[in-house]
């Protein structure tokens, strides 16, 4: 196999929406986890949805960082 | 000292007895910014041996001021260490291999390219901003080489002639003619000053460098820093708007006002600036240059740079990787234009940056030219390890030496995600860390219910 023209994974002019969208979720999940947080007490909380939400919200939110980055044309 | 004498033949220039230039015809251009001079040599082999290289000598006065110099006919280039030639003309050699060899008895005609910078003075030495620039051009009347020269005539054009010292010589309004000489001997020099006017602005860059950073998320960014700076006569007095007016053409000619860059179709986010911020003085369209599809800059410096005035300026660009990287597996292929995009000037040194991703390996750089290479390490956004970093600098740089260079690296499909796992952990440890504080216990008294 020779050399073929290398393309990025996702193409570079989805960027700025996958940052917008990954970024919304991610605040969805992470406004859930504040309300849960608060609204609980410590007795009430379940270890496994804490966990889950957390997770989640810190896939989604590091997603949409690292699309904000690159959509402002910050690249590494 | 048999290998003494050895050595010696074997660098000494090799020219046949009957082997000379039957005619040469030169033309001076002095009305740019630099000089270019072409020749038409018509070389006449009377030997017995075919001729198949040829050599070009330059006098060790003007060669840090040549920046490129040709022959058309020929396919290979280079300078050689000629010990007689060095010591007792005082000269460097280029050697020169033709496409076809000279037969004997048979002649042939080439084209000589020579191009100089740096080689006006400014006489007088300040100006005013409505005056000419007066600059003195010193060159020899006779064809500096090491071959018989049986016939020369050099023509000079100029702008407008003042004066010139070779009282021989023939003036035809803005051209000048020297000769026609017959039979020159080898390595003839003779001194001869022409004053004259040129206005175009004397400027070069002291320094020019370009930095390129890859990613593999789909961009190479390209930022070029130039130092620019006018040898021309230097301003008289003071600078006032009132007297330069940037309206009128016939103010301040000897100034520059504009600069022209060419970047690749592709290029995207173009930005222009200097330490201030933003210069808003540009111009950019996309078009055809050459036959080439290219995007072109109009660069107005934010001052008109007079004689003795310098300036920085940046220009940076985004290209996409599609072009200009190529995979194969984990092996890429990176393929850049070594030289800068302000294609017009001259630059005194120059520095070349190529950053890879984090985590390239076995970099090879297939080098066209003759660069001294430096390898360093750059630390910038999400970098842990420091992004390979390979460094080339030349001297006299110009569009000539914009050669490909290729790099060939090796890159893991893992390692692309070194950034993005490094963000996600970031925030997984501040939730669990949120969590964890959450579930801790800090009352020391219990309070009863």
């Amino acid at each position: 196999m020779g050399y073929q023209a290398y393309s990025p994974p996702i193409d570079t002019k989805h960027y700025s929406n996958l940052a917008i969208v990954l970024t919304f979720i991610g605040f969805c999940f992470l406004s859930y986890f504040v309300i849960y947080q608060i609204t609980q007490n410590k007795q009430q909380r379940s270890l496994t949805k804490e966990l889950s939400v957390g997770l989640f919200a810190s896939l989604f939110l590091s997603s949409g960082t690292l699309f904000s980055f690159l959509a402002l044309g910050l690249y590494f | 000292m048999l290998l003494f004498i050895f050595i010696a033949l074997a660098s000494s220039l090799r020219i046949q007895k009957n082997f000379f230039i039957s005619n040469i015809e030169r033309t001076v251009q002095l009305t740019d910014r630099y000089v270019y001079i072409k020749s038409k040599i018509n070389f006449q082999n009377d030997g017995v041996i075919p001729i198949e290289k040829i050599y070009y000598t330059i006098h060790s006065a003007l060669s840090d001021k040549l920046y490129h110099v040709n022959i058309e006919e020929s396919n290979a280039k280079k300078v050689i260490e000629d010990m007689d030639v060095k010591y007792k003309q005082n000269a460097t050699v280029y050697e020169f291999t033709l496409q076809k060899s000279i037969e004997p008895s048979a002649n042939l005609e080439v084209e000589l390219n020579e191009y100089y910078y740096k080689r006006f003075k400014p006489m007088p030495k300040e100006i005013g901003v409505e005056d000419e620039q007066l600059v003195q051009f010193m060159d020899s009347v006779y064809f500096f080489t090491p071959y018989f020269v049986q016939n020369q005539i050099t023509y000079y054009e100029t702008q407008k002639i003042i004066s010139y010292t070779l009282k021989s010589a023939t003036q035809r309004n803005q051209l000048l003619e020297f000769g026609p000489y017959q039979d020159i001997k080898a390595y003839s020099t003779q001194i001869h000053t022409i004053h004259l006017e040129n206005n175009t602005p004397m400027t070069v860059f002291t320094k020019a460098s370009k930095i390129v950073e890859v990613s593999h998320w789909g961009n190479i960014l390209i930022e070029e820093n130039y130092s620019i700076e006018n040898q021309g006569a230097k301003l008289k007095g003071e600078f006032g708007r009132v007297n330069f007016n940037k309206y009128n053409p016939n103010i301040g000619k000897h100034s520059l006002k504009q600069l022209s860059a060419s970047l690749p179709y592709d290029s995207w986010g173009v930005y222009y600036r200097d330490e201030i911020g933003n210069i808003s003085t540009s111009n950019a369209a996309k078009g055809k240059l050459n036959g080439e599809n290219q995007a072109l800059i109009q660069l107005r410096p934010r001052f008109a740079i007079f004689g003795g005035w310098r300036s920085n300026f940046t220009l940076g660009y985004n290209l996409p990787t599609k072009k200009y990287l190529e995979q194969d597996g984990n092996n890429f292929r990176l393929t850049l234009n070594f030289s800068f995009s302000v294609k017009e000037m001259v630059s005194d040194s120059y520095n070349f940056q190529i950053s890879l991703p984090e985590g390239a390996y076995d970099i090879k750089v297939d080098l066209p030219l003759q660069v001294e290479r430096n390898d360093t390490l750059l630390f910038s956004y999400f970098d842990t390890v420091g992004r390979p970093t390979i460094i080339l600098d030349k001297t006299t740089t110009s569009q000539f030496d914009n050669k490909q260079i290729i790099i060939t690296y090796k890159f893991s499909g893992i390692s692309i995600l070194r950034e993005p796992l490094m963000i996600f952990g970031t925030f997984l440890f501040a939730f669990l860390l949120i969590i964890y504080l959450r579930r801790l216990d800090l009352q020391t008294l219990k309070l009863k219910e």
